[in-house]
């Protein structure tokens, strides 16, 4: 399992690696570290893991801004379309606990797809891909608290 | 009984009322969660909150009132209280009873007491187990023959009111008992038409009545205080604009009747945290009758607050998180005169007709004695979502007089600008001879025309 020790070792390394972005897969584990601020949708909020408000920055207060829907280069062979969340709840990765997850980096999925859960109160929703695509990026861990509208991956449209 | 502090508490409001509760919090030193909407995201309460969490899209049902959403973002922000404002779900006694099977301290009465005091028909019972006068009248009328013997039992004028009413449909006023025959056939066939239901019942009528009401504490094992009455008497179409404490018109035996008849109500149902006992006061007999409790933080309790110096939200998270009420009735005083105004963002030239917007300018009066309770600032959107309040103003004086100068004084100063208020009204309002002396009706504001005249 990796701690924050480890993220921070990480943005150490890569701090003196003269690199400006670091992606790192581990199995179901995707890290992804830049020194450049990140597109709109890279900046989703993943602070939800730990529900200590006292302790994170001065923005804590405010909820994660949406970021904004124009993409470089809307309708190229590159289009990002972001996955959010249609309602708050807790986001799942996998369809049941230890079971592999739905979607990684790099997948490919077709239109309708399921690409993880958000459960309300033990009501599980599957949240079903729009478009056919490549997994691009995913924003929210397993198992933590989002919010609505907030995204959760971003897919590269085919 | 719980004993355990609360360190974390869930907003699950919005408006004035979430600003207020985050900021007893923050005295409190307790961390706070606001569940917010998304037109509500970038709003004080959401600004104020050590987190804010959107909820769903900015109508109600679809956050404020999806108690599935709020208890799942209290679970899973490890917030162990919630406080439920009023309005929206603060009066759902399945809502509370939902926190606490999930171990969530719901701030407020237990589901029970919500639960008996909702229904309308049982609350009156209670009340007259409690020895508690209610309007006299009847449950239901079966005939005309029925609606004859109230008649002659409460007295005239008599009102009918149809079952499933509303509206004033299948509503008579009845002055004498020879004209009740046709008010009874005109009402129920009205209904009858209206409702699919001609069922009357009929009640007294109070041809001038004063909206009068009691503010209690209880900790929920049978200690009960009460912080004395306020009085709500100026209402537009039931929705008040101004309350007042003391009452201008109560006199000391009847004020005192009034707070033992609502300790005596809230102790027979063991009432825990803060409630409100409403009485309707009967101004040609003197006689006070019981209408509803309301088992929430009340709009208008900052005029009880600056009363008597008791900070009432403080009070239901203390309640709350010990079990336990560290007051006496004997440390309650009551000091002064307080008034209080709803600021609304409605047109009062236009039938009081909401008027959401940005708020180019927002200058509130400040000085000794002034408070203002609000969520807006400069720059702030009123979004047309939700009810319009944007600001209570609270001012205390030395007596009536001096309240009543002090707060006209203070609404002059009040600029805003970008969206019509009812400032202008309140104004009016205060400066009315009728409401100077006190001469006031539940139906003043329609009757005597004076939303016409706010220049």
């Amino acid at each position: 399992m990796v701690n924050a020790k480890d993220v921070s070792d990480i943005m150490k390394a890569l701090a003196e690696s003269g690199f400006e972005d670091a992606e790192i897969r581990l199995d179901e584990l995707y890290i992804r570290v830049s020194s450049q601020p990140l597109d709109g949708a890279g900046r989703a909020d993943a602070r939800d893991g730990s529900p200590a408000p006292g302790r994170a920055g001065p923005d804590r207060g405010r909820p994660a801004a949406p970021p904004s829907r124009s993409v470089p280069d809307p309708g190229g062979p590159d289009r990002l379309e972001p996955v959010r969340s249609p309602t708050l709840g807790t986001f799942y990765r996998s369809p049941s606990p230890g079971a592999p997850p739905f979607v990684n980096v790099g997948d490919r999925v077709e239109a309708g797809q399921a690409l993880g859960i958000v459960e309300v109160m033990k009501l599980f929703n599957t949240i079903e891909s729009e478009v056919a695509g490549t997994v691009a990026e995913i924003h929210v861990p397993d198992a933590t608290l989002v919010e609505h509208d907030q995204p959760l991956m971003t897919l590269r449209v085919d | 009984m719980a004993a355990d502090p609360i360190r974390r508490i869930f907003i699950a409001n919005r408006g004035e009322i979430a600003v207020r509760v985050i900021r007893a919090c923050k005295d409190l030193g307790i961390e706070t969660v606001a569940g917010v909407s998304a037109a509500d995201r970038g709003a004080m309460a959401a600004r104020l909150a050590d987190r804010a969490l959107c909820l769903g899209p900015s109508s109600a049902t679809q956050s404020y009132l999806r108690g599935d959403l709020l208890l799942h973002a209290c679970l899973a922000s490890g917030c162990d209280a919630l406080h439920p404002g009023y309005g929206f779900l603060s009066e759902r006694a399945a809502f509370a009873r939902d926190c606490e099977h999930a171990g969530i301290r719901f701030i407020g009465p237990a589901p029970e007491s919500i639960e008996a005091m909702g229904d309308k028909s049982n609350a009156r019972a209670i009340a007259v187990r409690a020895g508690v006068p209610v309007v006299p009248g009847c449950d239901l009328l079966d005939g005309v023959g029925h609606a004859r013997e109230v008649g002659r039992a409460t007295g005239f004028p008599l009102l009918l009111k149809a079952r499933a009413g509303g509206g004033g449909r299948g509503m008579r006023i009845v002055e004498r008992m020879d004209d009740l025959a046709r008010a009874y056939a005109e009402a129920s066939s009205e209904a009858n038409s209206a409702f699919g239901d001609g069922a009357l019942y009929a009640e007294r009528y109070v041809r001038r009545g004063r909206h009068i009401e009691v503010q209690v504490l209880g900790d929920g094992r049978g200690k009960v205080l009460h912080l004395f009455e306020r009085d709500c008497t100026t209402q537009r179409r039931h929705q008040k604009l101004i309350e007042e404490a003391p009452s201008p018109v109560l006199d000391g035996r009847t004020r005192g009747r009034m707070l033992e008849a609502a300790l005596s109500l809230a102790r027979s149902v063991d009432y825990r945290g803060a409630g409100t006992i409403e009485f309707l006061l009967d101004s040609d007999t003197g006689e006070f009758f019981f209408l509803e409790m309301n088992t929430r933080i009340q709009v208008e309790h900052p005029v009880t607050e600056m009363l008597t110096g008791i900070d009432i939200v403080k009070q239901q998270i203390a309640v709350a998180a010990t079990g336990r009420l560290d007051l006496e009735q004997g440390d309650i005083a009551a000091r002064g005169h307080v008034i209080e105004c709803r600021i609304n963002a409605e047109d009062p030239r236009q039938g009081f007709r909401p008027s959401p917007g940005r708020i180019a300018r927002w200058r509130p009066p400040r000085g000794q004695g002034v408070r203002l309770d609000s969520h807006c600032a400069e720059g702030d959107v009123v979004v047309p979502f939700y009810d319009s309040l944007i600001a209570k103003l609270i001012v205390a004086g030395r007596d009536r007089q001096d309240a009543i100068d002090r707060l006209l004084d203070s609404l002059e100063r009040f600029q805003v600008d970008g969206i019509a208020t009812t400032i202008a009204f309140h104004r009016a309002a205060l400066s009315h001879p009728d409401f100077r002396k006190g001469e006031i009706t539940t139906r003043w504001v329609e009757e005597s025309g004076m939303t016409e005249t706010v220049a």
